[in-house]
């Protein structure tokens, strides 16, 4: 079988990967990801394996009691039934969390401490600004390049007012 | 599931590879031939060479006698108040207005692009090579471009200006 050749390529000192002898396994071992393992997904609806393995007597009972007509069965019983097979519902294993708070305010606080590294540096990295963005030389610039009338059709020179010396409104 | 119904249609899929092709091929012989054609003839008055260096600009103007200066930037130590800091240059290219103009650009070292926006204008400066274009402007006054084309450390401080004059 599948099992015995698994078995001797795995080598005779690992555990055996045999289902059946892996029932009294308690120890997860890393063979374990190449078998079936239950997964509480909503897009695996159906797990291959129940979520409960090891039946105690009363679940035992239970499960007989299950081949008999299920309107017998009281709503605790079913309940039962359905938590041997299930770890979470759908509802409880779709339930949000309060990790967007984390999220949010960890993004925040990090484009809070990037502002003052950009103020550290804006004082203490960078050069002063070129003589031209005084406010004395923009106007003057822009007096030249009105009286040059740079781009008069729709730029600058459009936007001036010629009769009136203004911008236009 | 399967998808007995999409596939084994050799027939189909020949014809609507095919005749799309066929329409493209169509579609772009016409438009190269009219992209040529739009080349205006323009009958330019006079011709000026400009080579693009690292990092200024020589211009030619060899056809009445000749002419040859190079275009620097104007450091900004030596700007007057009011002036263009990183476009104004030492020496403009000065043209007439209403005449057509050939330029003729080239490059000596490595790429440039000589570029007037205000004008439309731009055309890559190739070592080795001499591209041409013609302009016609219609207003006098002071135009201002950069190089286009990677080039160096002071790629941005090689403006051009013309000074369009009536």
């Amino acid at each position: 079988m599948l099992a015995t050749r698994v078995f001797s390529l795995v080598g005779k000192r690992a555990i055996s990967t045999s289902v059946c002898v892996r029932a009294h396994e308690s120890v997860v071992k890393s063979e374990d990801f190449s078998l079936s393992a239950y997964v509480d997904r909503r897009d695996h609806p159906l797990p291959e394996v129940a979520h409960v393995k090891h039946l105690s007597a009363s679940q035992k009972a239970l499960k007989e009691k299950e081949k008999a007509s299920w309107s017998s069965l009281s709503m605790d019983e079913k309940v039962e039934l359905y938590r041997i097979k299930f770890k979470e519902s759908f509802a409880e294993m779709n339930r949000g969390s309060n990790e967007w708070k984390t999220v949010v305010g960890g993004a925040m606080f990090f484009i809070g401490f990037t502002a003052l590294i950009i103020m550290w540096q804006k004082r203490h990295v960078y050069g002063p600004l070129p003589q031209s963005f005084d406010k004395e030389w923009v106007a003057k610039q822009t007096k030249r390049m009105l009286d040059m009338k740079v781009n008069p059709i729709q730029g600058l020179a459009s936007k001036w007012d010629y009769e009136k010396n203004e911008w236009k409104k | 599931l399967t998808n007995t119904s999409i596939s084994d249609a050799q027939e189909m899929e020949t014809i609507w590879t095919i005749l799309p092709a066929i329409i493209l091929i169509l579609i772009a012989l016409p438009s190269l031939r009219i992209l040529y054609l739009t080349d205006e003839i323009n009958d330019p008055s006079f011709t000026i060479k400009s080579i693009g260096h690292q990092w200024y600009w020589t211009y030619e103007y060899t056809d009445y006698g000749g002419l040859i200066f190079n275009s620097y930037m104007l450091p900004p130590l030596f700007l007057e108040p009011g002036d263009l800091r990183l476009l104004d240059v030492d020496n403009r290219v000065v043209l007439p207005v209403e005449a057509p103009v050939r330029m003729m650009i080239t490059s000596q070292d490595v790429l440039h692009s000589w570029t007037v926006p205000s004008l439309g204008l731009k055309t890559d400066a190739i070592p080795g090579r001499l591209n041409q274009t013609t302009f016609t402007a219609t207003r006098p006054g002071v135009y201002y471009g950069q190089c286009s084309e990677i080039c160096g450390a002071n790629h941005s401080f090689m403006p051009i200006v013309l000074e369009l004059i009536p």
